[in-house]
Formats: C-alpha cells, sequence, structure tokens
C-alpha cells in the first residue's frame, strides 16, 4: 500500500518517522479508547433502544472475528484459502475495544443483550477451561502447530492460541467464581468448583504471568475479605488448589526460579521496555509491520510483549496515555468498590489479575481471549459505580 | 535431488549467547561434527498431519529461525505418508506463494478497508453524537 510519510532528521539521522497511514490508525485508536473514556466517566447516555442497536451491532462483530480465529486455529487452510484471514484481520485491533463496549452497553440498559453475553461469555470460559485441562491430560482436540514446552513438560492451551492466552482466561473464570462463591445455593457450590478449576488451569498453564496476576489480586482479595466475610472460602481454595498443584507437579516453580536466572526472555522484555521514551519520540503515531518500508521500522515495529507498551508502539503517545487512565480508572474504582464490600470488587479482581498479567504479554494474536478480556472488563465497568449507593446491578 | 533429501545436523554445544533486541538472538555455537542424514525424518507424522515444509529454504536459516524464511521458499502440505520430490515442493510452493501475494481486487480490497476503518469511525461518530447530546442536556 502506498502512504505519505515525513521524515525528520538530525545530523542525517532519523529521529520522527510521520506515516499517514499510521496516522488514521493512531487516530482512530484514539478516537475508541475516548469512547470508552467518556463512557467510564458516565458522559454517554444513549437511551435503551440505541444502547441494545449498538450492543448488538458490536456482538455481530466481535463474534465474527472470535469464530475465524478459533476456526484458523482448527483448520488453517481453509481461513487461508478464504478471504476470513483478511476480515478477521481488518476487525481484530478493534475487537477488545468492542468487546468493552458492548457488555458495557448491555449491562447498563440492553437486558436482553446482557443475558446473550452472560451465557455466551460463560460458555466460552468453560470450553476453554475444559479444553485446556484435556490438552494437560493429553487429550488434544486441534492439532497445534506450535508445541510450547519447559523441561519435557507440553504446557497445555486447549482452544486458546498459547499458554499465556490460557492464563488470561483461566483468571477471568476465576473472578467468575469468586462471584458465584460468595453467593448462596448451587451458585456458591459451581463458584467453588469453578475457582478451583480456574486456579488449576493458571497453574499448570506455567504462565509466568498469569501466576503474577494471580498473586497480586489474590493479595487484594484477602484485603477485601476484611469487609466481606464469604471472600474468605473461595480465596482459600484459590490457594489450596496452587499449593496441591506446586505438590503435584513442582516443575512449574522451576520455571519460576528461571525468571530470576538470567531467563532471555524476561531480559529481552526489560530492555525492550527500557527503549519505549526514545521509540514513542521517534514514532509518536506508532509503527506496524504492515505500513513499515525499511527493515529498520520492520523491526521496531516488533512485540515488547506488553500490551500496554505495544499500545504505544503500534498507535503512538495518545492512545498508550489513553489506555493507561483507563486502567487506572477501572483499578481504581474496583479498589474502592472493594472496600465497602460490593460484589463489583469480586468480579474486579479479574480485572487487577489480568491488568497485572498484561504487562508481561500481549495477547492481540488471539481474538477469542482479547473478546473475552474487553467483554469482562466492559461487564466490571458497568457495575456500580457509586459505593455508597445500593447496588445497582450485578450479573448472575 | 528428486527423491533425495539430506537433513543436516550440526552438532555442537553453545558458547555464548548475545540477547539483540526485537526477539532476534544471537548464539555462538561451537561446531563438533556435521551428520547428515539421508532421506530422514525425525518423526513418522499421521496421515493428514499439516506440514511446513522448509527443504527449499536450504540449510542455512540464520538462528534456526523458519520465521525470516521467504515465502517463495515455505511449501505446506498435509502427510501422505512420504516427502514430495523437490520439483513438486518448488510447484506448491510457487502456487502458494503466488496465492498469499496475489492482491484482492479493488472491490473486497473496499470493503476490507470500510470494515477495518469503517467500522471503528462509525463508532467514534455515535460516541460523539452520544456525547454531544449528552452535554446538550
Amino acid at each position: 500500500m502506498t502512504s505519505a510519510a515525513l521524515l525528520l532528521l538530525r545530523e542525517g539521522k532519523p529521529i520522527m518517522m510521520i506515516n499517514s497511514l499510521l496516522i488514521i490508525d493512531s487516530f482512530l485508536m484514539t478516537g475508541l479508547l475516548s469512547i470508552i473514556g467518556l463512557r467510564l466517566n458516565g458522559l454517554l447516555k444513549p437511551t435503551s433502544e440505541e444502547a441494545n442497536w449498538a450492543a448488538w451491532g458490536l456482538t455481530l462483530l466481535v463474534a465474527l472475528a472470535a469464530a475465524i480465529s478459533v476456526l484458523g486455529r482448527m483448520s488453517p487452510e481453509f481461513v487461508l484459502r478464504t478471504s476470513l484471514w483478511a476480515l478477521h484481520n481488518a476487525l481484530s485491533p478493534w475487537i477488545w475495544i468492542f468487546a468493552f463496549l458492548m457488555t458495557n452497553l448491555s449491562f447498563t440498559t440492553a437486558k436482553r443483550v446482557r443475558w446473550f453475553h452472560c451465557m455466551a461469555g460463560g460458555s466460552l470460559l468453560g470450553i476453554a477451561l475444559l479444553t485446556t485441562m484435556l490438552h494437560a491430560s493429553g487429550i488434544k482436540l486441534i492439532n497445534y502447530s506450535q508445541v510450547y514446552s519447559f523441561q519435557g513438560y507440553y504446557r497445555p492451551h486447549g482452544i486458546l492460541f498459547t499458554p499465556l492466552e490460557a492464563g488470561l482466561v483461566a483468571l477471568l473464570s476465576w473472578a467468575w467464581g469468586l462471584g458465584w462463591g460468595v453467593q448462596q445455593g448451587w451458585r456458591r457450590v459451581a463458584g467453588l468448583l469453578l475457582t478451583g478449576l480456574s486456579t488449576a488451569v493458571v497453574y499448570l498453564t506455567f504462565s509466568r504471568s498469569a501466576w503474577l496476576g494471580l498473586s497480586v489480586a489474590l493479595l487484594v482479595g484477602f484485603l477485601f475479605a476484611r469487609y466481606q466475610k464469604a471472600l474468605w472460602v473461595p480465596l482459600w481454595v484459590t490457594l489450596a488448589t496452587f499449593l496441591l498443584c506446586s505438590v503435584g507437579l513442582p516443575l512449574g516453580w522451576q520455571r519460576g526460579v528461571y525468571a530470576a536466572q538470567g531467563d532471555p526472555s524476561v531480559q529481552n522484555r526489560l530492555e525492550l521496555w527500557m527503549q519505549m521514551p526514545s521509540h514513542l519520540i521517534r514514532y509518536p503515531f506508532g509503527i506496524t509491520e504492515v505500513y513499515s518500508d525499511t527493515i529498520e521500522e520492520y523491526m521496531a515495529a516488533g512485540s515488547t510483549v506488553n500490551f500496554y507498551l505495544d499500545i504505544g508502539v503500534q498507535y503512538g503517545i495518545l492512545p498508550l496515555v489513553l489506555l493507561l487512565g483507563i486502567v487506572s480508572v477501572l483499578g481504581w474504582r474496583v479498589m474502592k468498590c472493594g472496600k465497602h464490600g460490593m460484589p463489583v470488587g469480586l468480579w474486579g479482581l479479574g480485572v487487577i489479575a489480568t491488568v497485572v498479567c498484561l504487562v508481561f504479554m500481549n495477547p492481540i494474536a488471539d481474538s477469542l481471549a482479547m473478546a473475552l478480556l474487553g467483554g469482562f472488563w466492559g461487564m466490571v465497568s458497568a457495575m456500580e459505580v457509586k459505593p455508597h449507593e445500593p447496588p445497582r446491578l450485578h450479573p448472575d | 535431488m528428486p527423491q533425495r533429501w539430506e537433513r543436516v545436523r550440526q552438532l555442537g554445544k553453545q558458547v555464548g549467547k548475545n540477547i539483540k533486541v526485537f526477539h532476534v538472538e544471537k548464539r555462538l555455537i561451537l561446531l563438533d561434527s556435521i551428520r547428515f542424514e539421508i532421506n530422514s525424518i525425525k518423526t513418522s507424522f499421521p496421515p493428514g498431519t499439516f506440514v511446513w515444509d522448509f527443504r527449499l529454504a536450504g540449510t542455512d536459516i540464520p538462528f534456526g529461525d523458519v520465521g525470516v524464511v521467504p515465502d517463495e521458499r515455505v511449501a505446506s502440505y498435509k502427510w501422505e505418508g512420504k516427502l514430495p520430490s523437490r520439483e513438486r515442493l518448488e510447484q506448491i510452493a510457487r502456487q502458494q506463494s503466488l496465492a498469499l501475494n496475489q492482491r484482492p481486487n479493488l472491490g473486497p480490497r473496499l470493503i476490507l478497508y470500510l470494515i477495518q476503518w469503517g467500522t471503528p469511525l462509525l463508532l467514534i461518530a455515535i460516541g460523539g453524537y452520544w456525547w454531544w447530546r449528552t452535554r446538550r442536556q
């Protein structure tokens, strides 16, 4: 694709590169993140009917991209041969934002779509957990093109792209388990089972980023448990399951120790992060592989294995600032509501866990994981926003 | 070599590693010996397995990173019990590379741009309208 580019030079060396097509992407990402920001601050108020239509429309796009992503894993030939992959690539950069707005709208105003999102999201989380457990036990439903292993142990990921995504999605189902685990009746039993199963999946993926996310969320959870006593049980279930898995398969801890003993993937991440300030100055509107004209630009467009910094790399400074702002607002709300013993605090532990996890990974290649992540964040953001008022809504 | 293929295994030990940025690793390997394995594959695959064949790329893939091999030197096919000949492999790779690099017609391309840029733009426009209306109220 041809595009106009502006190259600023100092002493013959390029210091800033601005590409017209990159500006379009950067502008769109800035606009979408601004919409989320305005919505979080209550500055966008659609009518019920408008919200309903918008939520259904976004659901269609998200479902389409997620379905192609999964189909591409099961039958790559078919997806490549048809134009489905091109369609997926056109949608994939925006999927998590679409999913965020989709559930945010449905959980505040559109009841029927909300029911659909709960059912579809819950089913997909369940399938992701189940297939990961089957993969761990040696039953492969997909002919995987890549194998992730550590010292002879094959790290499972089920229908998800890599064990990193499997760990991330398990953190979401863990939070779902907590949300149900504090309720009464069959939901309590199902919630505790889900908490245990999700914790086991987090452990079995050997994803250190997911482990770290779970650890931080667990610590925050213990803080919240002081205000909501029922939370103690699911938290102890989490801790007990993790300990049991550690005893049964202690190899996972060796991978953790390896991180501190010069693991190249960790050092690589640290080195890339240190280069971010100069990178952002040079590419203020970001750089992606698609629009890179030189090998230098192509190399610069590589992933930093950090979701937030990758937004900066690909879309520039403004989207990065907006994203960090959105995450801060979400985290602040979860902390505030959690200290008041509100349900959003429990569900928000999933947000805290994934926010930490995303510092060490970027699931953008897996539209299913991105859809579940964006949808979950959107759902939590639509829950109670005023801690001193009675709960307005919480997912069933 | 129509039916003959040599898998070259460079046997040695790693004596140093230099981590570069953006996932490029430079490894220094002290070569002890080279073993040629005629027509040998490491494992036998079940029929129907999806195989990426890098034989056309030769044995000089830098750092063993298959990601740097150009598309026209890679062929993919379903395993049918034996390795395809080199001629057949070149034919498959050429066809696949052509299909991959073939730019879609203007119509489909416009539709893709419409989806890629139109959907977020529409959402921004709707959000902008909601914001404007909320401010007026």
